[in-house]
């Protein structure tokens, strides 16, 4: 708490220095101006996701849960792909809500993950921001919906065939003695998952702006636009850009060199994993999850939209 | 990291959101319209972190996390993260990075042009010399079909940028968040052109001409007749939709 007082005195004081001296270098201060706007950006997401995931604290259990998804599990996870419609947002809000979905994992551990990768790409605000993007082919929304839940849905399937409990390493806090008000329990997992949550999207957000510096943009522009080699450039643009999923369709439209398939790519890629979501992951989840998980989502979501897009919009 | 230390910064990034939202430098980074957003989140995060610190204070102390003998292992595993949150903290309140330059902004030529897109833009508005944001010129360059542009004198508004082969308008463009902008720029031309290519580069200009048609596939061109010089305005950047 000391600690904490005297670093933001002196940061006070100094606030005139600091601010000239980001304001004179170039790429600092678009360093901070990026970091600013995707913290920014993703703060609101963040604390709608902490609230419902405090309101799921509160009124559901795992085993009520439990009760309410199908016996089968690859029913379960079907369900929860399309429950994903149901959340409006953006992916920073989505990780925290799948965390206290899953729970200790169990039975609702696949659909939970499930629910994590189809909600930020197949919400209704997401997808009518895509039509508005793409307004002359209205099949780029459908192929991205599909696409997209394909690859929640094959990710789902994968955990409750080979996911391992011992992976996920951080545990939420145990709930609250049954005396506690449910203000209380409201409050207490608001505040954790806040916490825990924006912690690592400032990391993401660290690594998002450094490589906005550092990786000049022709380089992707350059590399685009033959139809292989621009899947995987879009595929890497997607994860280093770490770009909010309501505004990505609008940046994929304006790479008109491109040509459609990787920008689709790009869309299903983006709100499944980047650099923010790895961070957030791995602090929600545990490090030896992430590094299992994000590889993989990221392999499968490629190969989904290729599968998708080669059908419904074709090579183009 | 101590519970009363996390509070305090919960607290504190609350603070910090209301102040960069109440001090309007929010539109440096952000949308215009994320303002009520921005603001219930700022309400809601001071008021985790004041019930939090209420109900430590009546309970007498922090509480400590003793319910369990193995959550008190898992709560100090992962709490050094936290400190993370003060680089927000400091970068809000402190140091608030300026907007933008033209620099950083991805170059765009024109912020679509495929055919599929073309259509029939809605006629311009009523007037001598309509405003036109430059990304909606831009577009109803490269996209009306209706020749909304055609012998119609627009004004715009936008910052010089000196190059080889002239003087272009430019302006910032963002969708989301200061991390998706991109530069628009129109080249300027006509017999006001030569007003705007003494200017050193960031002058804000508000520029009346006209845009002559069939200039598709290329940056288009502006044929000035009065050049204005007028102060940055206080919105930095300018938005598509």
């Amino acid at each position: 708490m000391q600690l904490l007082v005297g670093f933001l005195l002196a940061c006070a004081f100094a606030a005139t220095t600091l601010r000239n001296g980001v304001a004179s270098n170039a790429a600092l201060s678009t360093a901070g101006t990026v970091f600013c706007g995707v913290f920014v950006q993703a703060v609101p997401f963040l604390v709608l996701g902490v609230v419902v995931s405090g309101l799921i604290a509160v009124f559901v259990s795992p085993e009520r849960l439990a009760r309410w998804l199908p016996r089968r599990p690859a029913v379960a996870v079907l369900a929860a792909g399309v429950g994903g419609a149901a959340l409006p947002g953006c992916e920073c809000g989505s990780v925290p809500v799948a965390r206290r979905l899953f729970g200790e994992g169990g039975a609702t551990g696949a659909a939970a993950l499930t629910f994590m990768l189809a909600a930020p790409a197949i919400n209704p605000v997401v997808l009518v921001a895509t039509a508005v993007a793409f307004p002359g082919a209205p099949r780029m929304v459908l192929a991205r919906m599909g696409a997209s839940l394909l690859t929640a849905l094959i990710m789902g399937w994968a955990w409750s065939r080979w996911g391992r409990p011992e992976w996920i390493t951080r545990r939420l806090p145990a709930p609250g003695a049954s005396t506690e008000s449910r203000w209380v329990v409201f409050a207490e997992a608001a505040r954790h998952d806040f916490l825990q949550a924006a912690s690592y999207l400032v990391l993401g957000a660290a690594a998002a702006a450094a490589l906005h510096v550092v990786v000049p943009r022709w380089v992707f522009e350059h590399l685009a636009t033959d139809l292989v080699l621009g899947v995987a450039v879009m595929a890497t643009l997607a994860v280093v850009l770490a770009l909010c999923s309501e505004a990505d369709a609008f940046v994929a439209a304006s790479m008109t060199m491109v040509p459609l398939l990787p920008r689709l790519v790009f869309l299903v890629v983006g709100p499944a994993v980047d650099v923010k979501l790895f961070a957030m992951q791995a602090g929600m989840f545990g490090r030896a999850f992430a590094a299992r998980f994000a590889p993989c989502t990221f392999l499968v979501a490629i190969a989904s939209a290729c599968a998708v897009g080669l059908f419904v919009v074709g090579g183009r | 990291m101590s519970r009363e230390t996390e509070n305090t910064v919960l607290l504190l990034v609350g603070i910090g959101i209301a102040m960069i939202t109440v001090s309007g430098a929010f539109t440096r980074y952000v949308k215009p319209g994320l303002l009520p957003w921005l603001a219930a989140s700022a309400v809601v995060l001071i008021a985790l972190a004041l019930s939090a610190i209420f109900r430590d204070i009546r309970r007498g102390g922090p509480r400590t996390d003793d319910r369990t003998g193995d959550h008190v292992h898992v709560h100090s595993h992962g709490a050094g993260i936290v400190w993370l949150l003060v680089v927000p903290i400091v970068v809000l309140c402190f140091v608030t990075p300026p907007a933008l330059r033209p620099s950083a902004a991805a170059p765009s030529v024109t912020s679509v042009s495929n055919d599929v897109l073309n259509q029939a833009f809605p006629p311009l508005p009523p007037g001598k010399a309509p405003e036109l944001s430059l990304p909606e010129v831009l577009m109803r360059v490269a996209q009306d079909t209706s020749g909304s542009l055609t012998n119609r004198p627009i004004t715009v508004t936008g910052f010089v940028l000196n190059e080889a082969q002239g003087v272009d308008l430019g302006r910032v463009v963002i969708i989301c968040c200061a991390a998706d902008a991109q530069l628009a720029r129109i080249h300027l031309g006509g017999p006001a052109a030569a007003q705007a290519a003494g200017l050193p580069d960031n002058t804000w200009l508000r520029v009346e001409g006209e845009v002559k048609p069939g200039q598709r596939n290329s940056i288009p061109t502006l044929q000035a007749t009065t050049v204005t010089r007028i102060d940055a305005p206080a919105n930095p950047y300018d938005y598509p939709h």
